[in-house]
């Protein structure tokens, strides 16, 4: 199963990574990133080492958003165009499929991601500007918005399943917004608190991935609190992909 | 069928763990803020912004500050001036508030924002500068003393400026011009100008006996008692109740007393002011306990210099030390014999110290 859930991500990557869009996208932020980084001097009135860095990690996270949505694109495609039915004609489970797509433009994100990650190390090591330039929270930053990024992958792969392309990247954009809200909204003392204290369960709380604000403000994030943050990601990508299986098993093609 | 519940399972459990998860990590994460900015950081009201809460803080930031403001016209009216200038604050204000919102440890923002907004919205500007101190703890000072000084120069509210500056000195040393300020506060709040001449011994008086009241000068560990600093403050006639028995200890405060009383004195003399003798003697005592333990001049407690012969701050003439004895010479002596005449230092003269020769030549 895992051989052939491989051969499946392997595939979406690459069909993923067909796609000139993308990478022209990642083109022209590495070059904007570079271009515009010669004007932070006179547009961001002496802040330009935070400006840098919550651009930049904001940039990761954007790269992170538009890999993820490639699996909008993809399976109601391949389940419209009937692509998929060739897959599963062969000893392909469903599983396989599943699982392969999820890993497939999971890498195809972290590829994504760790390139203008590397842009943005490169910019923050190589001008005196950056103040203390590259340090462990925007490695803290970077590894929680990967693991958020997988967690955006699986509500996608799972929504995906049922809905068009159109209408998977609206929901995926409107999940995305509100799972960044759950957090604060459960806390305060609206009277949205108690439902959202319920739907914090059920949406992503991406809130719990971002901890860019507090990179560029130099505050430090625990490694228990790294530990079971990402936990709480895997755990819920895991229960997004076996609520897909379970789903796409008992869906008539 | 068998696959299906293999999925269940994965699922369910999947689930407990998440929740599990989730629960450590929001408790973790509210420890972590605890330490540092407070978990109000994390409780605040958010935009939804999708997690770029920070470059849409950048962004609006930018887009205040670089907003192009309409040109004053110069043919208005000083209202409609006023009127002009508020609105213009007013709409910075709400980019301002968006920006601290979204990113509430953007220190640069408060600055920028406080400065801004001080003279058209003060409230607004110390509102800002409160939030600031919750945020950016490190930078309490700062902020203290600018809420400080917009609460007492553009509202005039001493009891609030009197509270900013107790934070500014609070928990150790501060800048010696902070200690100043929040002594006139003081002294604002009595009802006494601090610039007015004419007052000036009585305000003198105030500071003393508020300082001495509050056990400022007694064994003064830091700023912590700063707490009840409201009460008390009686005014002049408080002195007769005034007890200085143990003023020695080393304070912050220390220097700023000594100055103040040292220009006091120095500038005029006690006597001239309509002050009982008691009262006069009271003053003496204090700095006396602070003034310097060499040769001082007699009536403001100035430190003199070998071979000085009068008082460089009021012109008092001094009985001069380390000079030459012999008639006509007058050199201020730099060793057992003078360097002039060559005539014997008189019995217990101590030389200045040799300077030692630098290593190499200068």
């Amino acid at each position: 199963m895992l051989n052939d859930a491989m051969t499946i991500a392997g595939d979406a990557f690459r069909d993923a990574n067909r796609r000139k869009g993308v990478v022209y996208f990642l083109l022209i932020i590495a070059i904007a990133q570079v271009a515009v980084f010669a004007l932070y001097g006179e547009i961001s009135l002496g802040i330009e080492d935070k400006l840098l860095k919550d651009v930049g990690l904001g940039m990761i996270s954007l790269v992170g958003l538009l890999s993820a949505l490639a699996m909008a694109f993809q399976i109601p495609r391949e389940l419209r165009e009937k692509t998929a039915m060739t897959l599963f004609a062969k000893p392909l489970g469903r599983e396989s499929y599943l699982v392969g797509k999820l890993m497939g433009i999971s890498f195809l994100a972290i590829r994504n991601m760790g390139i203008v990650a590397l842009g943005v190390i490169f910019i923050l090591n190589s001008n005196e500007l950056t103040g203390d330039g590259f340090t462990s929270g925007f490695l803290q930053s970077f590894l929680l918005t990967v693991v958020g990024t997988i967690d955006l992958i699986a509500i996608t792969l799972l929504i995906s399943l049922y809905l068009t392309e159109g209408i998977s990247v609206l929901l995926a954009i409107i999940l995305t917004i509100l799972g960044n809200l759950t957090f604060a909204i459960s806390h305060s003392e609206t009277g949205l608190s108690s439902v959202a204290g319920i739907f914090k369960y059920i949406l992503p709380n991406f809130y719990l991935f971002d901890i860019k604000s507090e990179v560029a403000a130099s505050l430090n994030t625990s490694v228990p609190y790294m530990l079971f943050a990402s936990g709480y990601g895997i755990a819920y990508a895991i229960m997004l992909a076996s609520l897909s299986l379970i789903l796409f098993r008992k869906r008539d093609l | 069928m068998k696959s299906n519940v293999v999925a269940i399972i994965v699922f369910l459990s999947s689930l407990m763990l998440m929740i599990f998860f989730q629960q450590q990590s929001e408790r973790l994460r509210m420890e972590d803020r605890a330490k540092d900015v407070g978990v109000s950081y994390l409780k605040r009201d958010k935009m939804p912004t999708a997690g770029f809460d920070a470059v849409a803080a950048d962004l609006i930031w930018m887009r205040t500050n670089l907003r192009r403001q309409p040109k004053l016209r110069q043919d208005i009216s000083r209202e409609e001036k006023k009127e002009f200038l508020t609105r213009e604050a007013k709409r910075d204000y709400i980019g301002y508030s968006k920006v601290v919102s979204l990113d509430p440890t953007f220190k640069r923002a408060y600055n920028f924002a406080i400065l801004r907004l001080m003279s058209e919205l003060p409230d607004q500007a110390i509102n800002l500068a409160e939030m600031a101190m919750i945020y950016l703890r490190s930078d309490t000072k700062e902020f203290s003393e600018l809420a400080g000084h917009i609460a007492s120069t553009v509202k005039k509210d001493y009891k609030s400026a009197l509270g900013f500056y107790e934070n500014c000195v609070a928990g150790g040393p501060s800048k010696e011009y902070l200690g100043r300020r929040y002594l006139r506060t003081l002294l604002r709040i009595e009802g006494i100008n601090p610039y007015e001449k004419n007052l000036e011994n009585q305000a003198k008086q105030i500071i003393a006996y508020n300082l001495a009241n509050k056990g400022l000068m007694t064994g003064m560990e830091g700023m912590g008692e700063f707490g009840d600093m409201g009460e008390g403050a009686e005014g002049a006639e408080g002195m007769d109740q005034m007890d200085f028995g143990d003023i020695q200890a080393e304070s912050w405060i220390q220097p700023i007393l000594l100055t103040e009383i040292r220009n006091f004195l120095g500038r005029t003399s006690l006597e001239k002011h309509s002050l009982s003798k008691k009262k006069i003697d009271e003053v003496k005592n204090i700095y006396k306990s602070f003034a310097p333990k060499g040769y001082a001049c007699q009536r403001c407690y100035i430190e003199y210099s070998a071979g000085d012969h009068f008082c460089y701050q009021c012109g008092l003439n001094l009985k001069s030390y380390g000079v030459c004895t012999k008639d006509g010479c007058d050199s201020v002596l730099k060793g057992h014999f003078c360097h002039t005449c060559g005539t014997k230092a008189p019995k217990g003269f101590v030389p200045p110290a040799k300077v030692t020769a630098p290593a190499t030549p200068l």
